[in-house]
């Protein structure tokens, strides 16, 4: 039988956050014009994080166990839980002229290797680095 | 004891597309549908597929290093937000007129335009996009 829930906010059982509230892999939200459904877990993001280019500490992150250096402006944040395959969607961006740009091979499922580079496209470490990862976990 | 509430849709009580999610500092919410991405796609434009994707009913090739991305669920306005990355290329939303416009980017698609390094329309063999924002 099909289930509806019908809530304002959703937190965990002890009422003091949602941190600790688990979703079903196959949930859907109604969507912002009430028409739509959108699968909640397919739209979470899966790994995200922000660090400055120059060192490898994570100042903040979802999903990220560590964060390799490969050389100037060449990074590969390595995910905590593994992503299902290699064709989900990253995204990664970085101050100043600091341009996102994939590496062949990069996507792989335990992290995700890529590249900062230069408007006349040379390597470049840069501050405020970030990426995005969507698509679905292992 | 850990509850568990199995449920097949989650439905805001005053507004449908509207639930609010306690936050990870446990002070603020957050709306969980706003917050969701409506779309992504991991797309291989060289030799046309996707790969994998959410809410895409599919990508046109239209030129060199200029394809059409189509969502299955349309958004609800042409003012969301996309980010598209691909291997040593630069992207960007497509200009569909001399002048800047935003007829490249609707609620039913967004036109992208990929180039290398001299700036000349070229394929990707990997490019990456998603999409935030509300859905119609």
């Amino acid at each position: 039988m099909t289930s509806q829930l019908n809530v304002d906010t959703i937190v965990d059982k002890a009422g003091s956050g949602g941190t600790n509230v688990k979703v079903a892999n196959n949930a859907v939200a109604v969507a912002e014009g009430g028409a739509a459904t959108t699968n909640v877990v397919q739209g979470l993001a899966k790994a995200w994080g922000h660090f400055e280019g120059g060192d490898t500490t994570l100042d903040d992150s979802l999903n990220t166990t560590s964060l390799l250096d490969h050389g100037s402006g060449d990074f590969k944040p390595n995910f905590g839980n593994n992503m299902a395959s290699i064709n989900y969607a990253g995204a990664f961006h970085a101050t100043d002229t600091g341009i996102g740009s994939a590496v062949a091979g990069g996507y792989v499922t335990n992290g995700l290797r890529f590249y900062i580079r230069t408007s006349a496209f040379g390597l470049i470490d840069k501050d405020d680095t970030t990426y995005i990862v969507n698509g679905d976990l292992a | 004891m850990a509850s568990l509430l199995k449920v097949d849709a989650l439905t805001g009580v005053t507004t449908a597309g509207s639930i609010s999610v306690t936050g990870e500092g446990n002070s603020t919410t957050t709306n969980l549908q706003q917050g969701l991405a409506k779309a992504w796609v991991n797309y291989q434009q060289n030799t046309p597929a996707v790969r994998d994707s959410l809410n895409i009913s599919g990508v046109t090739d239209t030129a060199t290093g200029r394809y059409a991305v189509a969502y299955t669920n349309n958004m609800n306005n042409a003012l969301y937000c996309v980010s598209c990355t691909s291997i040593n290329f630069h992207n960007h939303i497509e200009n569909a007129s001399a002048a800047n416009s935003e007829a490249s980017m609707t609620t039913g698609d967004c036109d992208f335009m990929g180039q290398d390094s001299s700036n000349t329309n070229a394929d990707s063999a990997l490019t990456s996009i998603s999409v935030l924002g509300d859905l119609a």
